[in-house]
């Protein structure tokens, strides 16, 4: 499907397109459908017994009464999927609206860019290595 | 894009590309329909939502009546009550409430916006039926709220919500009526108002995650019109690459079954608890699958990890709004912006050289995902660098079990060992800048503190920003130097070639969107851009793509070849190294900007130091 695979390389399995495997021909229909229902097993055992039992550990316990508490959704990976950076996000504006966006600040921003540019150039021409490194 | 094999270089199977570029690449190339895709969701965003800053019509969820809001007055209103109580030397109930005010206006509330969600709807919450994830009748839904006691704890908590804003009303009138001029009113009037504050985050918490969970609801038919409909949507871009679209739309059924096991699993509230999502449900059932029994065949045409991958990063790109870095940038910048880069190059160094991991693929993806921001830094690196589908299992792997650990024991630390007045802001920095994944970073904030939660989400969400910019600087050192042969120069051209369009996709979605940001302006923007076509649009559909990313990626994955990536354990090294690292330097770094350059922000932001200060 993809035209990527047009590199310098001796990776024979490139890019995340790379084709499902094959199933290893040397085992039985049964012996697969075992180890799928032994996965599944696995799985339950830890959705009902490991997984709540580390929840009542003494510590986790008061971590997890918070995250309850306040419905988190702790196991979400973007910040604008979790409620609470929009409160977050209007906190902050509110606190830094009594910062005047003047010249000091805005020098601070750039001066954050800059630094950002300044390690990215330096790594890019002394850190990153090269092809033939 | 042909393929040649240098003379020279024959027999040691390394392949040299001549890039060309041909207008057809537009119809038949995968990342220009992942831009195609990606962009037409966010328009159709864009036409439902952006009209909506003048008003939008609403059900009103007591009176079930169909009602007009208009953000444009309602907000200006709202303001107006805010500037005046600003004024006032702390923030009073007034201030809350019209804040809250403000927060309400939000377009995916809209009719339009609310069905949408109705019709893109993930999974539910469930306890121990799981089938109440897709279907629970009004006897289940009212013998679920029976049996944990939601309903009284919800009651209990708005109870004590009401009862602590009488309270604080009563301490802001009381102080008022001093002029604001006794120190022991007002700071009475802080305790009260904070308490209040902090019982109404309860309640919300527990309207948000408990009363869902316990609603009648019935989502099969939904969840198969989506199916059907994403199916055609893909599919559309599949046949026009020369793909058989009836063969995708066969396999397309059974990823699409398999996400919606995998967001069923996170949807678990023991497993929400521990913070595994969807991602690390989908790889682990897909894996399961394609290493038992196998991968079927007629599921395969469908197993299209990078075109998942590529059109939910395009949508991922509309949220990176860099007018936030202005607007909340200044006490967080250079511990996001400038720790970052500096541990993933010396973390990518590290791996190269001393540890030496043969992939330099791997190591840029677990360098992403540990000092960025998690899974979606991994994905956009791994995309951007063309890395296997094993290297970014590994990453995502990896990046998931230290947020765990992270989120648990970081807030021990630093309630254990740093000074009191410290732990909340420096705490705070410290989380945000290097827990890996949002939810963790959220949930480690509030276990230490309000203040903690909004630094640590600050800091979390200026990182967020270099996503784009980290894919984009990937993508050209892979074109320019990773991707040549010894000593080759790479022409401009030659880079453009090899440059992964859908990158530009991605940054083009967030140039745009920042602009449209900047110039609605900070409220009507939450309103129709924050609170509209991003979280009531591309997020919805991009966290289905991501999750059917990963379904393909674990239905792709060998073991055998997973644990060859594991060799000497140098994952896990690289990760834990760089991770020092990170903790080391964005610690110091935290504590050099908020406490020796910029402490004037200090009591800004922490009330407790502002009543100190006052």
């Amino acid at each position: 499907m993809t035209d990527l695979n047009c590199k310098v390389s001796t990776r024979k399995n490139a890019t995340l397109t790379s084709p499902a495997p094959v199933r290893d021909g040397g085992r039985g229909g049964l012996h697969r459908w075992a180890s799928l229902l032994f996965g599944i097993l696995l799985i339950f055992v830890f959705v009902s017994v490991i997984a709540p039992w580390i929840l009542e550990l003494p510590y986790m316990k008061s971590v997890n009464h918070v995250i309850q508490e306040r419905g988190i959704e702790a196991n979400l990976y973007d910040y604008t999927e979790v409620e609470l950076f929009a409160d977050a996000e209007f906190y902050m504006r509110h606190a830094m609206e009594d910062s005047p966006k003047d010249t000091s600040y805005m020098i601070s921003i750039i001066a954050g860019v800059l630094l950002f540019s300044l390690a990215v150039w330096i790594g890019y021409k002394y850190v990153l290595p090269d092809r033939k490194e | 894009m042909p393929v040649d094999q240098s003379p020279g270089e024959t027999g040691k199977n390394v392949v040299i590309d001549r890039g060309e570029g041909k207008i057809s690449d537009l119809w038949k190339k995968e990342d220009y329909w992942a831009v195609w895709l990606g962009f037409a969701i966010l328009i159709v965003g864009a036409l439902i939502y952006f009209p909506m800053g003048s008003s939008y019509d609403f059900k009103d969820k007591k009176t079930k009546e169909i009602k007009t809001a208009h953000p444009g007055t309602g907000i200006e209103e709202q303001n107006r009550i805010i500037a005046a109580e600003k004024k006032n030397p702390f923030p009073t109930v007034a201030f809350y409430t019209a804040k809250d005010k403000k927060k309400k206006f939000q377009a995916k509330s809209s009719t339009i916006g609310s069905t949408i969600k109705k019709w893109t709807s993930k999974p539910g919450t469930w306890t121990s039926n799981p089938l109440n994830a897709f279907f629970m009748s009004k006897d289940q839904a009212s013998a679920v709220k029976k049996e944990s006691g939601l309903i009284n704890k919800y009651n209990d908590a708005k109870e004590a919500e009401k009862s602590a804003h009488k309270n604080a009303k009563v301490a802001d009138a009381t102080a008022k009526a001093a002029g604001y001029q006794d120190s022991g009113l007002n700071n009475a009037a802080i305790t009260t108002i904070k308490d209040w504050r902090d019982k109404k985050q309860v309640a919300g918490g527990l309207k948000k995650k408990g009363l869902p969970a316990s609603k009648a609801h019935n989502k099969i038919f939904q969840l198969i019109m989506l199916m059907i409909g994403m199916a055609v949507f893909f599919g559309i871009g599949v046949a026009a690459m020369g793909q058989s679209f009836s063969k995708f739309f066969i396999g397309f059924l059974f990823v699409f079954a398999i996400a919606c096991l995998a967001f069923t699993m996170a949807n678990q509230t023991t497993i929400k608890g521990l913070g595994i999502g969807y991602a690390a449900w989908a790889i682990i059932i897909g894996m399961l699958i394609s290493n038992t029994v196998g991968t079927p065949n007629w599921v395969k045409p469908a197993v299209l990890t990078e075109y998942f991958i590529k059109t939910g990063l395009v949508l991922l790109g509309a949220k990176i709004l860099f007018g936030k870095l202005v607007a909340i940038g200044q006490p967080g910048i250079f511990v996001a912006w400038v720790v970052t880069p500096t541990v993933w190059l010396t973390t990518f160094w590290f791996g190269q050289k001393i540890l030496k991991i043969a992939s330099k693929e791997l190591n840029a993806t677990i360098c992403s995902d540990m000092s960025v921001c998690g899974v979606s830094a991994a994905i956009a690196t791994a995309a951007a660098c063309r890395a296997k589908k094993e290297e970014l299992t590994l990453a995502v792997g990896l990046s998931l079990v230290f947020t765990s650990i992270m989120m648990i024991f970081m807030p021990v630390v630093i309630k254990g060992f740093f000074p009191p007045h410290m732990v909340q802001v420096l705490g705070g920095a410290w989380m945000g800048g290097t827990i890996d994944a949002t939810g963790a970073v959220a949930a480690a904030g509030a276990f230490l503190g309000d203040t903690a939660l909004y630094v640590a989400a600050t800091i979390k969400m200026i990182q967020n920003i270099l996503i784009g910019v980290i894919a984009f600087l990937v993508a050209i050192y892979w074109c320019a130097k990773v991707e040549c042969k010894p000593d080759q120069k790479v022409s401009s051209i030659e880079i453009w070639y090899r440059f992964p369009k859908f990158v530009i996709g991605f940054i083009a979605a967030s140039i745009i969107f920042s602009l449209a940001d900047a110039s609605f302006g900070g409220d009507i923007s939450n309103t129709v851009i924050k609170q509209g076509v991003i979280k009531g649009m591309s997020d919805i559909f991009r966290g289905w793509f991501f999750c059917l990313a990963f379904v393909s990626i674990g239905l792709a994955t060998n073991f055998r070849e997973l644990k060859e990536h594991m060799h000497g354990g140098k994952p896990f090294i690289l990760y834990v190294c760089g991770q020092s690292l990170n903790l080391v330097l964005t610690l110091v770094m935290a504590y050099i900007m908020f406490y020796k350059v910029f402490p004037e922000i200090l009591p800004k932001i922490d009330p407790a130091l502002q009543m100190l200060v006052k």
